[in-house]
């Protein structure tokens, strides 16, 4: 071989060297991170450091730009339009129909339209830039740097080939693509920092790739001991990155490649009160919709700096909160400033220096004060917004003077808590909390005139409630309506009691008793409002209102009215009976006696008369030591209670059964009514006998059953009175949710003929019964039953076990057929 | 002894059946002559848990014309309302009152101007119009301010039997919030400035109500003819064959205590009458169309 021959040869081989070389530059085998161990930072990746001779973004970027707002119309067919806020003129119009919300970058503005195509246009001189299709549906969000557009696309699909995300490069002057990284998992939206890209994976892991050819510059998982949660966001400023979710942390990337990058102090804002608990930033893994949304119309706003070393600040001290058409302005603190009622939604909050900007649905560009909310600056767009981005500066728009008002924020509030747009109610109730913290007496007035709309949600009237139950300031107004009574000429409603009262009560308004008198007597009062009258009658307690309580008791005893409800009359009498006069006892054992007496009230009576009167049981109890607190009482009262209440107390039942003598009488059957404080009311006994009911009566109603916590229950129980038969006490349940089959038992067992027989139910297989004997313990000899043919004497006792002589090897006195074979 | 009613009552019973040897049925108001010569006080009679006894009972009181005990009785009634009854009990317990016509029932039917059913406070509102005492029409009046419009429309309709001239602005009120039988009360009450707010009504109101209203304006002595005249004009601009009617059927009214026409107030109908046209059914349909949409 020639020496020409071999240096050709040298020089191809070469040549071919340097080609493969340089096409491994320009396009690179795309490393492309796989999820190990939940990271997707895999060994493959190299660790996550700063870059040491980055220019930052905030270097490259510091020329001024011009303030722009990029919006698309609400009006059909839409379009994209963007408007020069210093120069007050559109840079750009076009009818475009998007499906993403416009973004605007450097010197371009670049969405997504519905053929799911991303536009990029111009802001210099309104031309198309490019449009070139997207290949996953949803878009995440752009930057630009310099002449590239770095966006991630995502979409989510049952097919495994089909989800995944995607970080493209693009070049921004004709929409060429660049470079390009699939992953098949969720990405977040591209922040850019130290000349490269960074994304969230898998909320927790920093993926970095290179700006220029997208190569992998590092990986970091993030998941100090201080971090609050998964990462939602990611935000940068200068070459300061942020991270967070509700909470905002910088993160600073280590020097030195390997170190993990060190996680700073956490800002956390109290946003957990917030209607919806948002977070501080929006989500960088949505896509924003073009359309009417709740994108930019629900959500914190806030702008933060941060001194090196030092937890995120809030910039000028407050951060916001948008909810459609209001807007609140919180100090860190979380106290409230100030507040904005919109005529429309307002499509754009951001901060900017001192002040905070409004772009509102119906056009109007407002800058307002961040201190008091007093409006800087308008401007108006001649058009209807659905959604925008918007450029800002820290311009003279921001620095206007404005008049504040020291009165206006109760002003804001109360338009804000009454305004009837159904969306608002969370925001309503946001007013209506910030409304009752003000000191202002007048606030009680604007609290009840929100309580008393006929257009407020019972949810928003509940609130109200709430909030005046715990309110000092302003009993006057409380006092002022509940002397108010319904009247149809003037139009003037009944009182709203159930906002009313229980903050008087609070307050301890003793002036409030002869309204309550009033309203106690008033026929426009709603029961379920009475309830509440007759309680804070009780607890102001005085002879006038003793006195006002005993007519109400004596003259609506028997009155249909409160056949519905009669627990206003109950609370009554008990109230009465604590230390009655000679009067009112007279008054209450009228009412029992009488047969009109309403049902639940006589069944009330019944047992509170014949119980110790309070005040000499106060005494007794002061003797006795603490009752248990209620936590410790069972939730109900079980079959065996009663059971065993009754046998402590069947020698004093049978004293009953002498004084009838009526020796066929072989069983008794009584029903009745257990309180949750162990007395008995309702007493029915089967069969009637008069002298025996009023006996048994007595007997029962002297009766303590163990307490419970859960209401009442009732219950029946029979009792075999014949001497030479053993007792026998069935209790049926019929309150309780017992199950059917329990009912059936009781019923079935009754009929001799079946416990002949061995339950078909029952595995006869005697190789069964010998190999499959489950290894329980030996029965209690006390349980057994000697003969099978007569009824268990315990409902649990059902079905009646086998009898143990004839097969002994089977020591379960239940039958598990349920359980599976072996 | 004391002997109670239904004890009176068996008793007659028993004697019919021996008597006759064969009773078809029982009339309770055949009885009512024998009960009513107990000698028990009513207030002891009344002493008792038997609904039916007592309604029985409250039934007889004040059924006959004179009533020595009215007072006394009326007292006992009262103490039995106090008490707290049935609304079957209280309801009878209050008519009673009513019909006892007696001062110390006053107390008990200002009582139940207040209570919680409709019902017993339509009723404890007829009972003091029925005393009549002048001194109660501002508490009646209150009654138009009830929330049931029940005895909204049993208070309006006792005003006109009042002398409750106070009533009048009220009575207005209720008449444009749809108390139609306040139309009456303000015809046999108002004065001039009463009909210019009152004639406001026509096209919101029905036609009907109004004319009932109006034509106790033109029965009224009180009032100058040239009111009536006015009224006589205004409904010759109504027209319409209902208007028609009622200027035809007050002419031919003969004169009498309650219809005392002047000639020219005559002369003035009759013209009227003969100027207005019985128009298409449409024309009364607009009349009272917009009646539909006052608040009941």
């Amino acid at each position: 071989m020639s020496s020409a021959a071999i240096s050709v040869r040298c020089w191809f081989g070469s040549l071919l060297v340097a080609v493969a070389g340089g096409c491994a530059g320009a396009t690179p085998a795309p490393t492309v991170p796989v999820i190990t161990a939940g990271s997707v930072c895999s060994g493959e990746l190299p660790p996550l450091a700063s870059a040491p001779s980055a220019v930052t973004s905030k270097e490259a970027t510091t020329q001024p730009q011009a303030q722009l707002a990029a919006y698309v119309t609400e009006a059909s067919p839409s379009e994209l339009v963007v408007y020069d806020i210093d120069q007050g003129r559109e840079r750009l119009r076009v009818k475009i129909a998007l499906k993403n919300r416009p973004e605007l970058l450097d010197d371009i503005v670049i969405a997504v339209d519905n053929e799911n195509r991303v536009v990029a246009y111009d802001l210099n001189t309104g031309e198309l830039r490019f449009r070139r299709p997207l290949d996953r549906s949803s878009w995440l969000g752009a930057v630009q740097v310099g002449s590239q557009v770095v966006f991630t696309s995502t979409s989510l699909s049952f097919r495994p080939a089909e989800r995944g995300s995607t970080v493209t490069a693009l070049d921004a002057r004709v929409g060429s693509v660049l470079w390009e990284r699939v992953v098949p998992y969720s990405l977040s939206r591209p922040v850019v920092l130290d000349e490269r890209v960074l994304v969230v994976s898998d909320h927790a892991d920093l993926w970095a790739l290179r700006i220029r050819d997208g190569r992998n510059a590092g990986c970091a998982t993030i998941g100090g001991k201080g971090r609050r949660g998964p990462i939602d966001w990611l935000e940068t400023e200068g070459d300061q990155l942020r991270v967070g979710m509700a909470y905002a942390q910088e993160l600073r990337l280590g020097s030195t490649a390997g170190a993990a990058p060190a996680e700073g102090a956490i800002l956390e804002l109290p946003l957990e009160p917030l209607p919806g608990r948002p977070n501080l930033r929006p989500s960088s893994y949505d896509s924003v919709p073009a359309r009417r949304s709740a994108y930019g119309r629900v959500g914190v706003s806030a702008r933060l700096t941060q001194a090196p070393g030092s937890a995120p600040q809030l910039a000028s001290g407050h951060y916001y909160f948008a909810f459609y058409r209001q807007l609140f302005a919180y100090r860190a603190d979380g106290q409230l400033a100030w507040a904005q009622l919109f005529p429309t939604d307002a499509v754009r909050v951001q901060p900017v220096g001192d002040a905070v900007f409004v772009l509102t649905e119906g056009g109007q560009m407002l800058w307002l004060s961040a201190v008091d909310g007093a409006e800087l600056t308008r401007r108006d767009l001649p058009a209807h917004v659905a959604s925008a981005s918007v450029r800002l500066q820290d311009s003279t728009l921001a620095h206007q003077s404005a008049v504040s008002d020291p009165l206006a924020l109760r002003a804001q509030l109360r338009a804000i808590a009454i305004d009837t747009d159904a969306r608002l109610l969370p925001g309503r109730k946001v007013a209506v909390s910030a409304l009752s913290t003000l000191d202002d007496p007048q606030v009680t007035r604007d609290l009840l005139d929100v309580y008393v709309q006929s257009a407020a949600p019972v949810e928003l009237k509940r609130h109200v409630a709430a909030v005046l139950a715990k309110r000092k300031p302003g009993s006057e107004h409380l006092l002022a309506a509940l002397n108010t009574s319904y009247d149809f000429l003037t139009g003037q409603p009944a009182p709203p009691l159930a906002a009313i009262v229980p903050g008087l009560v609070f307050n301890h308004e003793a002036r409030a008793v002869p309204g309550l008198i009033d309203r106690l007597f008033d026929p426009d009062t709603q029961l379920s409002e009475l309830r509440l009258v007759v309680d804070a009658l009780v607890a102001f307690g005085n002879a006038e209102t003793r006195a006002a309580l005993a007519r109400f008791f004596t003259l609506y005893h028997a009155d249909s009215a409160f056949a519905a409800d009669a627990s206003a009359l109950v609370v009554a009498a008990h109230a009465l009976f604590r230390s009655p006069t000679a009067t009112d006892k007279q008054g209450l054992e009228a009412a029992r006696e009488d047969p009109a007496t309403v049902a639940e009230l006589r069944a009330e009576l019944v047992p509170l008369m014949a119980a110790v009167p309070a005040a000499p049981l106060a005494q007794a109890k002061a003797d006795e030591p603490p009752p248990a607190p209620a936590a410790a009482l069972p939730a109900r009262l079980s079959d065996e209670d009663i059971v065993r209440t009754f046998a402590e107390r069947s020698e004093a039942l049978r004293s009953c059964l002498e004084a009838v003598k009526e020796p066929t009488l072989r069983a008794l059957r009584f029903s009745f009514v257990l309180e949750h404080d162990g007395t008995l009311a309702n007493l029915h006994v089967w069969p009637e006998r008069e002298a025996l009911t009023h006996c048994l009566s007595a007997k029962l109603t002297e009766t303590r059953f163990p307490a419970f916590a859960q209401g009442r229950r009732m219950a029946n129980y029979t009792w075999r009175v014949q001497p030479d038969s053993p007792a026998r006490e069935i209790i049926a349940d019929t309150e309780e949710s017992a199950p059917f089959w329990r009912t059936a038992q009781l019923r079935g067992r009754m009929l001799s003929k079946h416990d002949a027989h061995t339950p078909w139910w029952r595995d006869q297989n005697p190789l069964f019964v010998s190999v499959d004997a489950p290894a329980t313990k030996a029965p209690d000899p006390t349980n057994t039953v000697s003969e099978p043919s007569k009824p268990a004497s315990d409902i649990t006792g059902w079905p009646p076990a086998p009898e143990p002589k004839k097969n002994p090897t089977q020591p379960n006195t239940t039958d598990n057929w349920w359980a599976p074979t072996r | 002894m004391t002997r109670s009613p239904k004890l009176i009552t068996r008793a007659c019973i028993a004697y019919l059946v021996l008597a006759s040897h064969q009773v078809h049925a029982v009339d309770t108001d055949l009885f009512v002559q024998r009960v009513q010569q107990s000698t028990q006080p009513l207030s002891k009679r009344l002493q008792t848990h038997d609904q039916a006894e007592l309604i029985i009972v409250l039934d007889e009181v004040g059924a006959t014309a004179a009533n020595a005990d009215a007072d006394r009785d009326a007292r006992a009634i009262v103490a039995l309302l106090r008490a707290g009854q049935t609304d079957a009990v209280a309801d009878h317990a209050l008519e009673s009152l009513t019909r006892l016509h007696s001062r110390e029932g006053r107390d008990g039917l200002m009582a139940f101007v207040h209570q919680r059913r409709p019902d017993a406070r339509l009723r404890a509102y007829a009972g003091l119009a029925k005393l009549g005492e002048a001194r109660d029409v501002t508490a009646i009046t209150l009654g138009l301010r009830d929330s049931a419009p029940q005895v909204r429309s049993a208070v309006a309709k006792a005003l006109a039997n009042l002398p409750a001239r106070s009533a009048v602005p009220d009575l207005l009120s209720a008449l444009e919030l749809g108390v139609y039988d306040a139309a009456t009360a303000i015809g046999k009450l108002g004065d001039a400035a009463s009909l210019e707010r009152f004639s406001a009504q026509l096209g919101k109101l029905p036609l009907a109500v109004l004319l009932e209203g109006y034509a106790n304006y033109l029965e009224r002595q009180d009032l100058p003819d040239v009111l009536k005249l006015r009224i006589v004009a205004t409904l010759e601009d109504v027209s319409g064959g209902v208007v028609k009617q009622f200027l035809t059927a007050w002419l031919a009214r003969p004169d009498g205590p309650g219809h005392q026409p002047s000639p020219q107030l005559r002369q003035a109908v009759a013209t009227a009458a003969s100027h207005v046209r019985s128009l298409p059914e449409q024309n009364e349909q607009d009349t009272t169309a917009p009646a539909a949409t006052v608040k009941p």
